[in-house]
């Protein structure tokens, strides 16, 4: 078999990938944010005066997972925002190789930053980089954020992929509405 | 060795190169700040006698250590918690069919007035405004309930696809508004305070708008044509039906505002009763939950990664001289602090013809905040007029991103024709930053009330 339709059916395995771990834990992120907050906040501190100890730690560090599985995810459905006004302007030959060009500096950026975050995840426990009051070590959530910088550089490598294949990039749908 | 000016102006120039050429406008911030910060603590090293070899070696420990802390800090910000919460809350709010409920309220009380149908639009614009803090999601929802029944009534193609376009903007402006969220963590400013300051911005520009529309009709009947009267029953009837939807948004921003809630604590709180009307509505299938959680993750990358690019880039421009030399350069001309206002003013405007209003809000922070603490003046006051700004953006010709969004739902509508239609809006909105100049307390007012100077 030849290597296009194994690409391919990397791209597709990548999409149920990203889809299904953002369904799960992205879902699960986010109820318990939402819930956890609501508990603390209605029951905990406003009914019993009591409020949950190391609630804001907790909260914090679920922001960073959500970022986290959030970040590659977007860049599949190509959430994050670019400024097309002068691509009409190009011609279909430059608009293409610049666009190359211009995503093989974002996979260099991107795995600097991946390789800078799991170093400092690395570093963290000697930097005594914990959340406030839980003590809980930052570590693993920058490494968490250095796998989503490093997936994201993946998702670029393969857009490359597409654009020498096919001069477009086929995106993830979800629907909605950016902010 | 190269002057900080100089390298702060080459960093500008290479930011817009990499936008022109389509790199995502986080990326772009992001290599810019890190090439920028390595040069700049290398130069600034060198100055001081340092060995050019270990002032480098420096730099880029610095800049590498930058990146890895603020792209932390931005994920970890507790006050950025807010974002997912009301993108939740919105995202819920649109798939469960509320927006139909509000615009059904609306235009039971109004549909019967010339123009009533435009009207009920951007009540319910404005309404649905307080639930999701989004202009294209504010656009969407109303426009695919909207613009069908404008058909029906036989309302011109530029009046009803224009009310659409202008509605959507409001999301931008009615807290909770996320453009203000990163207005706010940007310049350091409480998103309290700032959502208290788009209150009666919010219900102004919604009542100028229904201004603009009343003005259109009274020119051309034949544009806005009446509809059938509701009988009190009926009126009372979409009322309740709205009842729910209207009491999470005064639960959630009425607890902020008397500080019941923290804006975090109230972003959480409303997502949840979101979602409690929501599954009372039985509106919560497998497919309605798989879109709510997607589109918030995808929303949430959306602004998170602008913003790591933002934590960036920005202490790169602060080391550069470029901010303080501009804020020197416009208060030595003859033009006062009204005109150096202006001059920003005109140049959002301009910027907004071509660049979408989130990027341009994180592109022009590091630049115009300096200047607008350097005239001493009030950032609340000046954040609103930058998010209405913004959102005469969103609708100015060539790339208003919202008359993209009413032209995806209304195809058979010329472009021209809803640019033309959302003329009178666009004007609607000037003169409330007019009015936001000659009255700075229509922002000033609420939190300076309720929360102290």
């Amino acid at each position: 078999m030849s290597d296009i339709p194994k690409t391919l059916r990397f791209i597709a395995l990548l999409d149920q990938v990203l889809t299904w771990v953002s369904l799960v834990f992205g879902g699960l992120t986010l109820v318990f944010m939402t819930g956890f907050s609501v508990w603390n906040v209605l029951i905990m501190r406003k009914a019993l005066n009591s409020p949950i100890v190391g609630a804001e730690d907790l909260l914090i560090l679920s922001l960073v997972v959500i970022v986290a599985l959030s970040i590659p995810l977007g860049a599949r459905t190509g959430a994050h925002i670019e400024i097309e006004v002068l691509e009409t302007s190009m011609s279909a030959r430059f608009a293409k190789w610049s666009m190359i060009v211009v995503k093989i500096l974002c996979i260099g950026l991107l795995t600097i930053m991946a390789w800078r975050l799991w170093h400092a995840g690395g570093t963290a426990a000697k930097f005594g980089e914990t959340t406030q009051q839980l003590l809980i070590s930052f570590g693993p959530f920058y490494k968490l954020l250095a796998i989503s910088a490093g997936t994201y550089a993946v998702v670029v490598v393969l857009d490359v992929w597409q654009l020498m294949r096919s001069g477009k990039v086929t995106r993830l749908k979800v629907g909605g509405d950016g902010l | 060795m190269m002057s900080m000016t100089l390298l702060g102006i080459l960093g500008l120039l290479s930011l817009f190169v990499l936008l022109a050429l389509r790199m995502p406008v986080a990326l772009s911030m992001l290599g810019v700040g890190l090439v920028g910060t390595v040069v700049a603590n290398a130069n600034k090293f060198i100055a001081v006698g340092m060995a050019s070899d270990q002032a480098w070696a420096r730099g880029l420990k610095i800049a590498y250590s930058n990146l890895a802390g603020e792209t932390f800090e931005a994920a970890s910000n507790f006050n950025l918690l807010v974002i997912p919460m009301f993108v939740l809350m919105g995202t819920l709010a649109g798939v469960s069919g509320m927006s139909n409920d509000l615009f059904t309220a609306a235009y039971r009380w109004m549909g019967h007035l010339r123009g009533g149908l435009a009207s009920a639009t951007i009540a319910a614009c404005a309404g649905f405004a307080a639930l999701s803090g989004s202009s294209l999601a504010s656009a969407v929802t109303m426009g695919r309930v909207a613009l069908p029944e404008m058909k029906r009534y036989k309302y011109s193609d530029s009046l009803a696809t224009g009310s659409v376009a202008a509605g959507g903007t409001l999301g931008f402006l009615i807290p909770p508004s996320g453009g203000m969220i990163i207005y706010a963590v940007l310049t350091e400013q409480s998103i309290g305070r700032l959502f208290m300051a788009g209150v009666f911005p919010g219900i102004i520009l919604t009542l100028l708008f229904i201004g603009a529309i009343y003005l259109v009709v009274l020119r051309n009947p034949e544009a806005g044509p009446r509809g059938e009267r509701s009988a009190w029953p009926e009126r009372k009837e979409a009322l309740l039906r709205a009842a729910p939807i209207l009491a999470v948004v005064g639960l959630t921003i009425g607890g902020m505002y008397t500080g019941f809630f923290t804006p975090v604590e109230a972003s959480s709180v409303g997502a949840f009763f979101t979602f409690v009307v929501a599954a009372w509505r039985r509106s919560l299938s497998f497919q309605a939950i798989r879109a709510v959680i997607l589109q918030t993750m995808n929303a949430t990358a959306t602004v998170f990664m602008i913003i790591i690019g933002a934590f960036v880039f920005i202490p790169f421009m602060s080391i550069t001289e470029v901010p303080a030399d501009l804020v020197t350069l416009l208060t030595s001309l003859p033009i006062g602090d009204y005109g150096v206002l202006l001059i920003i003013i005109a140049v959002y405007i301009f910027l907004g013809m071509f660049l979408e209003s989130m990027a341009m809000l994180v592109l022009t922070i590091p630049v115009v905040i300096p200047i607008a603490i350097g005239l001493d003046w009030d950032l609340i006051w000046f954040g609103i007029i930058v998010v209405i700004v913004l959102e005469m953006g969103m609708i100015s010709p060539p790339v208003g991103i919202n008359v993209f969004i009413v032209k995806s739902i209304a195809p058979d509508v010329p472009m021209g024709k809803i640019f033309r239609g959302i003329w009178p809006f666009w004007f609607a909105m000037a003169l409330m930053i007019v009015l936001l100049i000659l009255f700075p307390g229509i922002a000033l007012f609420l939190p300076e009330t309720l929360v102290g100077g």
